[in-house]
């Protein structure tokens, strides 16, 4: 239910599984996609995903899954 | 798995995507509804993406808006393939006669499984059924099962159980053995009892028939130990034959001499060995090895057949021989004089005991005479055994001593 109230303000849910995989729930738009960075724009959200041999995994409307050797997950406000 | 198998179905091609925009590009697709697959940046300004056929149609009119250029690099899934090869009817007609010789073959028996216990003649049984016409190579749908059983048993006396069962292309045949009535006696035949061999009787249990002999006797082969002749005891009754039954026990004796070599050789393996091959093809046997690699005499030959099997049933007429000689060495060595009296004692008890029919060893005699390189033994075995056995008598009722007779030899008698 508060996932569902979550996603409703715009705000995403992060997903991190182990160091191999994120996955952002939400409406997300890419600012940035390279094998070392990307940058993903979720509503008031910025989210940073540094690492290594980054790959998109999944990529629609309502999901965003990247996969490789990630390194760090920042979110950055603004 | 099945992801990729639809994916595979429905055709899939993979893009080059190349302009200064790619996450435009990306965020487009996903606002679109399109989903692009293995996305992989391969340069700053170039990514390749595998989308399916279908979205492929809707990219065209989103590209133009990112400002990329879109190139196809592979098509890859059975729309495609389709389109390669639908104009190649040797092959699609290749493709329907294996597929319809497969289903044709599948609907065939080809391997027939049996099971034949003790008691039962396989071979009979085999030919009966080739009889009915159950053969390899036949449609799998002729066999019913209850009809064949019915007729396998009728015809066969020597069944008790008969079961034919359908699995795949195996016909399993499985069957019992009847049991045999047991022999009804005839007491109506005349017999004795006599000795089969020569002994001094220690025991006998005489069921019917008149004993001839007690025990301390000393008895010959052949001697009549029973008689089939019960006389009378009583003034009303009269003498009868019989079927004389016995368990006669005697005290036998069994001589015997052993001879043994008081040397023998002895091999020892040196750790060479040497290994050749041959390869056989059905009935063409090609040697891996030249006409001067003999063997010589001083080895043990051991010789391995490995034969190419596909499955339970199926075995190629492919094998590979492999003869494998590994030397020795022999010399001579001389056995211990205890060691070789064991050995000639375990010899006669053993040589002994498979003379017996029913019965055990009780003493032992032995007289050793060693010399000549040979150690001589002569053995007395004392044995106690049932020495009774039931023969066939050939007298009859006629046979039998008559009342009037009897009178007149009493008559004179007196």
């Amino acid at each position: 239910m508060e996932r569902i109230q979550q996603l409703a303000a715009g705000m995403p849910a992060i997903e991190i599984e182990g160091n191999h995989k994120v996955v952002l729930s939400g409406r997300c738009m890419i600012t940035l996609y390279s094998p070392q960075e990307m940058q993903i724009h979720c509503g008031a959200l910025r989210i940073c995903v540094t690492g290594d041999g980054l790959e998109l995994q999944t990529l629609d409307a309502s999901e965003l899954s990247i996969c490789g050797t990630i390194a760090s997950v920042e979110l950055l406000t603004g | 798995m099945l992801e990729k198998l639809l994916h595979w179905f429905c055709g899939e091609v993979e893009l080059r995507i190349r302009g200064a925009e790619l996450e435009r590009f990306l965020n487009r697709c996903a606002l679109a509804g399109i989903q692009p697959r293995k996305i992989r940046r391969t340069q700053i300004d170039e990514m390749s993406i595998r989308l399916s056929a279908a979205d492929f149609h809707r990219l065209g009119r989103m590209r133009k808006r990112t400002r990329c250029r879109v190139h196809i690099t592979r098509r890859i899934g059975a729309p495609f393939l389709w389109k390669r090869y639908r104009f190649r009817f040797g092959l699609w007609a290749g493709i329907l006669v294996l597929l319809l010789t497969c289903f044709e073959l599948r609907t065939r028996i080809w391997v027939i499984e049996t099971s034949f216990p003790d008691g039962v003649d396989g071979t009979a049984v085999m030919q009966e059924l080739e009889g009915l016409g159950i053969h390899a190579g036949m449609r799998a749908e002729d066999v019913v099962p209850a009809e064949l059983r019915l007729a396998v048993l009728g015809a066969r006396e020597d069944l008790s159980f008969f079961a034919a069962n359908v699995e795949g292309s195996v016909l399993r045949v499985v069957t019992g053995a009847a049991k045999e009535a047991p022999e009804v006696e005839d007491k109506v035949t005349v017999r004795d009892v006599v000795a089969v061999k020569d002994g001094v009787i220690e025991k006998q249990i005489v069921r019917r028939g008149t004993a001839q002999c007690i025990p301390g006797d000393a008895v010959v082969k052949g001697q009549l130990l029973v008689d089939a002749l019960v006389e009378t005891q009583t003034e009303w009754g009269s003498d009868r034959l019989v079927t004389a039954e016995a368990d006669i026990w005697a005290k036998t004796k069994y001589a015997a001499a052993c001879v043994m070599p008081e040397t023998v050789q002895k091999t020892s393996l040196t750790g060479k060995e040497t290994t050749r091959y041959a390869l056989c093809i059905g009935k063409t046997r090609i040697n891996f090895y030249g006409k001067q690699c003999a063997f010589p005499e001083n080895c043990d030959r051991i010789y391995s057949i490995h034969s190419v099997r596909l499955n339970e049933y199926l075995t190629l007429p492919i094998a590979l021989y492999s003869e494998t000689c590994r030397y020795y060495t022999s010399k001579e060595q001389a056995l211990d004089e205890i060691r070789m009296q064991s050995c000639i004692r375990s010899g006669t008890r053993h040589r002994v005991r498979r003379q017996l029919v029913q019965g055990s060893l009780s003493e032992e005699d032995y007289a050793w005479e060693p010399g000549d390189g040979v150690l001589t033994a002569q053995t007395v075995v004392w044995c106690y055994e049932q020495i009774g056995e039931v023969v066939e008598d050939g007298r009859t009722e006629e046979d039998l001593p008559k009342e009037e007779e009897t009178q007149e030899n009493e008559e004179s008698e007196t």
